[in-house]
């Protein structure tokens, strides 16, 4: 397995910046921006909600972390590494660390739910063993452990939520950014699947959760990123 | 790399009906390939034998000793494109003559006192002027020494033979590269079929090379089953019927390497190809 970090996120050290945008101003799928000039910091070990009604920019301002896209203007930083200077192998080692989990789960239809969970470590060349039991440790923990050889097609949307989220977490990343993860989830599920969330940021990992449930943000008493006209505001609860 | 290649094996299984017809696909056109490989063999085969005794008559002045006919056959086998010689003296050419014309040699040869068969030498060609060109420019200049009356030599075979060659070439040509299409563009849609699989694989952390060596192995396996697959059908199918239609053999090992050497290279950068882009645009 790899075990190069861009940073280290040691458990306890929290306060410090683990992502940063600087004046960013971004498009994704437009001409006109989606996003412009924010600034904002995300501290180690926080838990995040990205607050915004559907079409407002929450996706590309998730996908801007992920560096999956690239500002027109300003910088993001994951530490103190600008994301704009992360190709190739660096990128590959940074989306190792800050897991994404996306609103239609992007699980492969052909592989069980223990295949599809153990991909994100058999990317990072894993061994055999080291797969099997990190997957089997994580799969009772999201509540799969009677699905682990079902198929995506053979599973609910809630339960299919969980492996994208046990994928997202297996190789114990320093950030996870879930885009929408109760959107198409009832009201107990979605409170299954933040618990969850909590229980991963209380070991260390910070959480990024975009949503446009107000609410259900609010009632989680955490800190809101809310976008509002391209703007991205500071609303400490 | 086991690991790798372990990955590529899982790449076609998890590829299933597409992979499949790939595999189907690349046996079937290194099958119809490598069987004009054995008819161009056959072909080549029988012109080799025909080539071998390729050459040119001179025929001789009557008024030449039997030493200055030895002494001319010695300068003509000093020439360049020749590689063996022949003395036909007159009673051989009766001979051929009485053998060639059967019964009616008796009337061609009424009226005659003597043999009117001339001396004659025959010049085998070399190997590599075993082609028409070589063969005038041969008989052109046997025509100019001293003593020769006159030069024939098969020109008009040989010409068929030269432009069957030059049309089995640009065919064999023709086929190879429509094959070697097919091959590609059959494992391109293999790899295809698999963009959102290695779009997930991008996003979960997976480095260029995790990405493209399962990809190049992938395509190279594909290659290499499907030929395999391919010459394995066209054995079976010489074996049934090869004596029947007058085949003598199968092909050659160099030959089986070729076309499999040539298939998996093929498959091997059509893996490659389809998800340049993505996997370049990679971040």
């Amino acid at each position: 397995m790899h075990t190069t970090h861009l940073i280290h996120n040691p458990a306890g050290e929290k306060g410090v910046p683990i992502l940063e945008a600087k004046e960013v101003t971004a498009r994704f799928g437009s001409r006109e921006a989606v996003i412009q000039r924010a600034s904002f910091t995300i501290e180690r070990g926080g838990f995040v909600f990205l607050l915004g009604p559907s079409g407002s920019g929450k996706t590309t301002l998730l996908r801007l972390l992920f560096g999956d896209i690239r500002p027109i203007e300003g910088a993001v930083f994951y530490g103190r590494i600008n994301l704009r200077n992360m190709r190739g192998r660096r990128m590959a080692y940074y989306r190792r660390e800050v897991s994404f989990i996306f609103q239609d789960f992007k699980l492969l239809p052909r592989r069980t739910v223990f295949e599809n969970i153990a991909l994100a470590l058999r990317v990072t060349g894993a061994s055999s063993r080291t797969i099997r039991e990190k997957v089997d440790e994580i799969i009772p923990r999201v509540g799969l452990a009677h699905r682990r050889d079902a198929y995506p097609s053979e599973i609910s949307g809630g339960e299919q939520q969980r492996v994208s989220i046990a994928r997202a977490m297996v190789n114990e990343p320093n950030v996870l950014l879930a885009d929408e993860p109760t959107g198409n989830l009832d009201p107990r599920m979605s409170t299954e699947i933040l618990d969850l969330f909590e229980k991963f940021n209380f070991r260390g990992t910070t959480v990024v959760v975009a949503t446009h449930d107000a609410a259900m943000a609010a009632s989680r008493r955490q800190p809101i990123l809310r976008i509002e006209r391209r703007r991205v505001i500071e609303d400490i609860a | 790399m086991m690991r790798l290649f372990r990955e590529a094996l899982l790449n076609v299984r998890h590829g299933g009906v597409v992979s499949l017809l790939a595999v189907v696909i690349v046996a079937l056109t290194a099958a119809l390939f490598s069987s004009l490989y054995l008819v161009r063999n056959a072909v080549y085969a029988e012109a080799a034998q025909f080539e071998k005794n390729a050459g040119a008559a001179a025929f001789i002045m009557d008024e030449l000793s039997e030493e200055e006919v030895k002494q001319l056959e010695k300068t003509i086998l000093a020439m360049e494109s020749v590689e063996r010689t022949h003395i036909v003296w007159k009673d051989e050419a009766l001979q051929r003559g009485q053998k060639m014309f059967g019964d009616d040699s008796v009337l061609m040869l009424q009226g005659f006192e003597e043999n009117p068969f001339p001396v004659a030498i025959e010049a085998f060609a070399g190997e590599e002027y075993r082609n028409a060109e070589s063969m005038r420019k041969m008989a052109e200049e046997m025509k100019q020494l001293e003593g020769v009356e006159d030069v024939v030599f098969e020109n008009e075979a040989m010409e068929q033979l030269d432009k069957m060659k030059r049309v089995a070439f640009l065919l064999g040509g023709l086929i190879a590269a429509v094959s070697m299409v097919v091959i590609a563009f059959s494992i391109m849609l293999t790899v295809y079929a698999r963009r959102e699989e290695i779009a997930i694989l991008r996003l979960l952390g997976a480095t260029y090379g995790y990405i493209r060596i399962p990809l190049l192995l992938q395509g190279l396996l594909e290659g290499l089953f499907g030929s395999g697959l391919g010459m394995l059908i066209l054995y079976g199918l010489y074996w049934q019927y090869g004596a029947s239609i007058g085949f003598t053999s199968f092909l050659k090992p160099e030959q089986m390497g070729i076309v499999a050497a040539g298939a998996t290279l093929v498959g091997m950068l059509a893996g490659m190809a389809p998800l340049r882009k993505h996997i370049r645009a990679m971040n």
